[in-house]
């Protein structure tokens, strides 16, 4: 595939898509290979200690793998001007890059054979594969003078680590030719069991000799081999069964000589940490590293910042040059590629957001009037006894040039009518916050509300007024692909092809505009949604429970007194939740869908353990909700049920009528005490926005 | 040399002329499901014994169940339900290789159990094998209408179709033939996602409407496929109703990339209709074998027990093993 031109500089969105060259020129890190910050250096890959390095879909494992393996050691090494061993003996280790979806485990069960049969043969498969790719590296590293010294006495090495039938040749091409012959005896035996039901290998190696025994008959074979490791890189781990993972571990445990392990899975892929050894497990830190990628991104936002950035700039530089022109000539940050949501209350935007409407007319003023004149028909209430009273009110906050903060000021009408605050004397209190702040921009209590409260605001402004939610921007866009370089890349993908649709010319000239932008969030956040669609049952549920979730945040960020602002996060105690819906959350983690928040998660009160997860933020497009995490929730025992229970249908409904009547005017269910649907109902209503 | 696959006898037995003279067999399996059209064969197709297979698969309930000769196995592979259905044939006499005319229709019978009851007839020392395949009218809810159900429990060979290792070159290429089922290609296209993948559409198509169809839901699982595999180079078309037509185009596009890449890993994911699930099968076991190809499946729990309406047309296929 190296040689298509595509159309779409970011078309390419996996690592198993691209060609060598293309992982070589495609690579970005964020610090020097040998500096202990890089990417590469974490991968630990010239360490004897075993590592998996484990991370979601798309956070760049492959890529990583890849890169450190022998076929690109060796570009770097030719461009070097190295020969391959004395690059070898530089870089520590070689990589012997294997994907075990190759090995097609799946005929390694059924056909009427045991458990146990099926692992014996698994195992000699693998020792033979993985003795195949080392003597492939091998035959590689020797050259010239150097083969015919050293050849003969190694392949005199190798037979001696079979337990029978030891191949009788004399250089690596034959011995290679040899394991292939054995491995396709193999093939065929496995093959015929099917017809047959009768399996007789013929296993001439037991577990680990030829996977460890190579290396060391090889750096034995002569004085000046020695200086490096070797890396078996086994990518894709998920692709195994238990007991076949379990003899992979087995490895780990049993690594001896200059080899070692580097394991590539997906977070929820490691079935094990057992092992074949009386069963014993295997210890992180003591018999094996891991190196989180995703959560090392998270972890670290600037690093991820500064790597997204390089990244998408080196792909300018190699699928789209028309731009690579451009950016040296105009000397254009990367980000001013992308225009900005509007978020200055003073941007002449909101104006138009409104029409250009006057003051009453606008809808959040006509909503809080109809509000607020409807629960007059039942008698004055909080400082309002008439109609006069509210057109006093209404005429107090309005802010005629300024609809976002007018927007602000009903909401904190809302907020104080919640709190069963005097809203005369609030409304006066409201003016004159509103006043100083256009006069003199200060950074008081007026500017925190406006700042915190902003995204839900802008939101409710863009509903009224029929339009779609915008996302946007290079900074919002990384943050919404939490740490996955693939995630981001799909983002760019669709943008991009939203904007050629819509005749922009992306990288080129102009911006992107905030409509291909928001388009190609949607898009990127139905391609990620659709992705667990195809899980079958298991995926329906995490749907379910996802659906849940946010229709909860979404009537919090359309509410008139939102509980918490741009609330996509949630925690909950590890005891709370029936063993359903704690499966779920899990699951829904284990899939990305949600995702942990960092910094103080499993907090430790006195006895209980708390989580502390938010919505993925790739999704949210999807439900128009923020992408900028503020507030977190926590979930009661009901809540929990009625989100991840998918059976829990019609709790859930009456949790939902719980939360929008808790959120919106009268607040009637605000000040009752919270006991109708839950025994542990829990009361949240937001304090007065003004006494912190 | 490829095997000349236009020698083999196809012919159409229903279609707007009515019902055609049939040979009257030994010996007919059909795989029982919710569809007219295999009821409607099984009806019409004359023959001294007639078993309808049961697939578990489909879900069907005792009350749905015919009152006739069944097959039944549950919990089995596709190897262990043929053999157990062909061995018992064997032992009670009811299928002598050499004499027996047998007749199978493929309509309902899975893709995997399909491939692997072919080949084991081979290997059986069967020559000769009458198969037919039932077109529907339409499926039932066009473009829409779902295929597999439940989770997708693995993608791994064929039992017998799973080739060697030592003979595949390194480059990975997939042949899909393209199908209704987009979460199935999904799932293929995703754990073989190192894979180049080829598309092999059905085209002439069972209806003039199919081929649009199959497009449509070929696009969703566009992400899986990966953008560079939707270009002109990356597709081909046989005949949906054609098993030799579709083993013939599949010897082209392999011995075309083999002229291009000496080094070639080859799969093949059948997931279009029956027929062409069996010329992939065909194509195997004269051709693909031999370069070490292996034939991947998708495994679904469950299968709807109606996919299509009505009968269209139905063929007969006379596979010379």
């Amino acid at each position: 595939m190296a040689n298509v031109t595509p159309s779409n500089p970011f078309s390419l969105t996996k690592a198993n898509d691209l060609s060598d060259d293309q992982i070589q020129e495609l690579w970005v890190d964020i610090a020097p290979p040998d500096s202990p910050d890089s990417l590469f250096s974490a991968g630990r890959f010239a360490s004897p200690m075993p590592t998996f390095i484990l991370g979601s879909k798309g956070s760049g494992k492959t890529h990583l793998m890849r890169y450190a393996s022998f076929a690109l050691q060796k570009k770097r090494f030719e461009r070097d001007q190295l020969s391959p061993l004395a690059g070898a003996r530089g870089d520590g280790y070689v990589g012997i890059y294997t994907l075990c979806s190759g090995l097609e485990t799946g005929r390694f069960q059924g056909k009427g054979q045991s458990e146990e049969a099926w692992l014996e043969v698994f195992s000699y498969y693998l020792e033979l594969s993985l003795g195949i790719a080392a003597l492939a590296v091998i035959a590689d590293l020797l050259d010239g003078d150097a083969q015919d010294n050293v050849e003969p006495m190694f392949c005199v090495a190798v037979a001696r680590l079979f337990d029978s039938d030891p191949p009788a040749v004399t250089n690596i091409g034959a011995l290679i030719d040899e394991l292939e012959r054995r491995r396709r005896e193999l093939d065929y035996q496995v093959n015929n069991a099917a017809f047959t039901g009768e399996l007789v290998p013929h296993v001439t190696a037991s577990r680990g000799k030829l996977i460890f025994g190579i290396p060391q008959a090889f750096q034995s074979s002569s004085g000046d081999l020695g200086g490096f490791l070797f890396a078996y890189q086994l990518d894709e781990l998920e692709n195994l069964t238990e007991a076949q993972q379990k003899h992979v571990n087995t490895l780990v445990r049993d690594r001896r000589g200059p080899s070692t392990l580097k394991i590539g899975a997906r977070q929820f892929g490691i079935k094990t940490h057992a092992t074949m050894s009386a069963g014993e497990e295997n210890i992180r830190d003591s018999e094996f590293e891991e190196l989180r990628l995703d959560l090392r991104f998270r972890r670290n936002e600037k690093t991820y910042r500064d790597l997204v950035a390089l990244l998408v700039d080196r792909r300018l530089q190699n699928f789209w040059p028309q731009s690579t022109t451009g950016i040296a000539g105009r000397h254009r940050r990367l980000a001013d590629w992308f225009e900005e949501p509007k978020r200055d209350p003073f941007d002449p935007f909101f104006m138009k957001l409104v029409k250009g409407a006057p003051s009453h007319n606008r809808p959040h003023m006509v909503h809080l009037r109809d509000q607020l004149t409807n629960r007059l028909s039942r008698g004055g209430f909080d400082g309002v006894r008439n109609g006069d009273d509210v057109q006093a009110i209404m005429n107090a906050i309005a802010v005629p040039d300024f609809p976002l903060l007018e927007k602000l000021n009903t909401f904190l009408m809302f907020n104080a009518w919640a709190n069963g605050l005097n809203l005369a004397e609030m409304a006066t209190s409201v003016r004159s916050d509103s006043e100083a702040f256009v006069s003199n921009k200060s950074s008081g209590r007026y500017r925190q509300k406006l700042d915190h409260y902003k995204s839900d605001l802008i939101a409710q402004m863009f509903r009224d007024a029929a339009f779609r939610n915008n996302y946007g921007g290079l900074d919002e866009f990384t943050r919404m692909s939490e740490g996955q370089p693939r995630a981001l890349i799909t983002l760019l993908k669709q943008t991009f092809d939203w904007a050629t649709f819509q005749g922009e010319r992306p990288f080129e000239a102009g911006s992107i505009s905030l409509d291909a932008e928001s388009k190609g969030a949607l898009a990127a956040a139905d391609w990620f949604y659709n992705n667990m669609r195809k899980a079958g049952g298991e995926g329906q549920a995490i749907l379910i429970a996802i659906d849940r979730l946010a229709e909860l945040f979404r009537i919090n960020r359309f509410a008139d007194n939102p509980i918490e602002c741009s609330l996509i996060g949630f925690s909950v105690s590890a005891r709370v939740g029936s063993d359903i819906s704690q499966r779920n959350l899990r699951l829904a983690l284990d899939h990305s869908f949600l995702v942990e928040i960092l910094g103080g998660q499993s907090e430790r009160n006195s006895e209980q353990v708390t989580g502390k997860f938010q919505l993925n933020r790739m999704l949210v497009p999807k439900w128009g909700l923020a992408t900028g995490r503020r507030g977190i929730k926590p979930l009661n025992e009901t809540e929990m049920n009625a989100i991840f229970d998918p059976e829990m249908g019609e709790t859930f409904e009456k949790v939902k009528a719980d939360w929008w009547s808790r959120m919106n005017a009268p607040f009637d269910r605000a000040r009752r005490s919270a006991k109708d649907y839950a025994n542990s109902g829990d009361s949240h209503n937001q304090d007065d926005l003004f006494s912190d | 040399m490829a095997h000349d696959y236009g020698l083999y006898l196809r012919e159409e037995i229903f279609g707007a002329r009515g019902w055609q003279a049939t040979n009257s067999y030994d010996l007919f399996l059909s795989a029982f499901n919710l569809g007219e059209r295999t009821v409607e064969l099984y009806a019409h197709v004359n023959a001294t014994e007639k078993i309808w297979l049961i697939h578990e698969e489909y879900g069907l309930s005792g009350a749905e169940l015919p009152n006739a000769q069944m097959f039944e196995l549950a919990g089995a592979d596709e190897a262990i339900y043929c053999k157990a259905l062909i061995d018992g044939l064997l032992a009670n006499g009811k299928l002598d290789v050499s004499r027996t005319r047998l007749c199978i229709d493929i309509t309902g019978i899975l893709r995997p159990h399909l491939m692997f009851i072919t080949l084991y007839l081979k290997r059986l020392g069967l020559r000769v094998l009458d198969m037919i395949y039932a077109e529907p009218r339409h499926y039932a809810l066009k473009e829409k209408t779902p295929f597999s159900t439940g989770s997708i429990l693995e993608v791994r060979p064929v039992r017998g179709f799973e080739g060697a290792s030592s003979m595949r070159g390194g480059e990975d290429f997939l042949v899909i033939g393209m199908g209704y089922d987009d979460r199935l290609l999904a799932a293929v296209a995703e754990n073989k996602d190192k894979a180049e993948k080829h598309q092999v559409f059905g085209l002439p198509s069972l209806r003039a409407d199919m081929y649009q169809e199959s497009v449509l839901r070929s696009r969703r699982a566009a992400d899986e496929l990966g953008d560079p595999n939707f270009s002109e180079t990356h597709r081909s078309f046989a005949p949906a109703n054609d098993p030799f037509g579709t083993a013939s185009v599949l010897s082209e596009i392999i011995e075309q990339r083999l002229a291009r890449h000496r080094s070639t890993s080859f799969m093949l994911c059948p997931l279009g209709t029956k027929a062409q699930a069996l010329g992939f099968a065909l194509y195997h076991m004269l051709e693909g074998d031999l370069l070490g190809a292996r034939i991947v499946f998708p495994f679904s729990e469950g299968y709807s027990a109606k996919t299509g309406t009505g009968l269209a047309r139905a063929w007969l296929y006379r596979v010379e093993l």
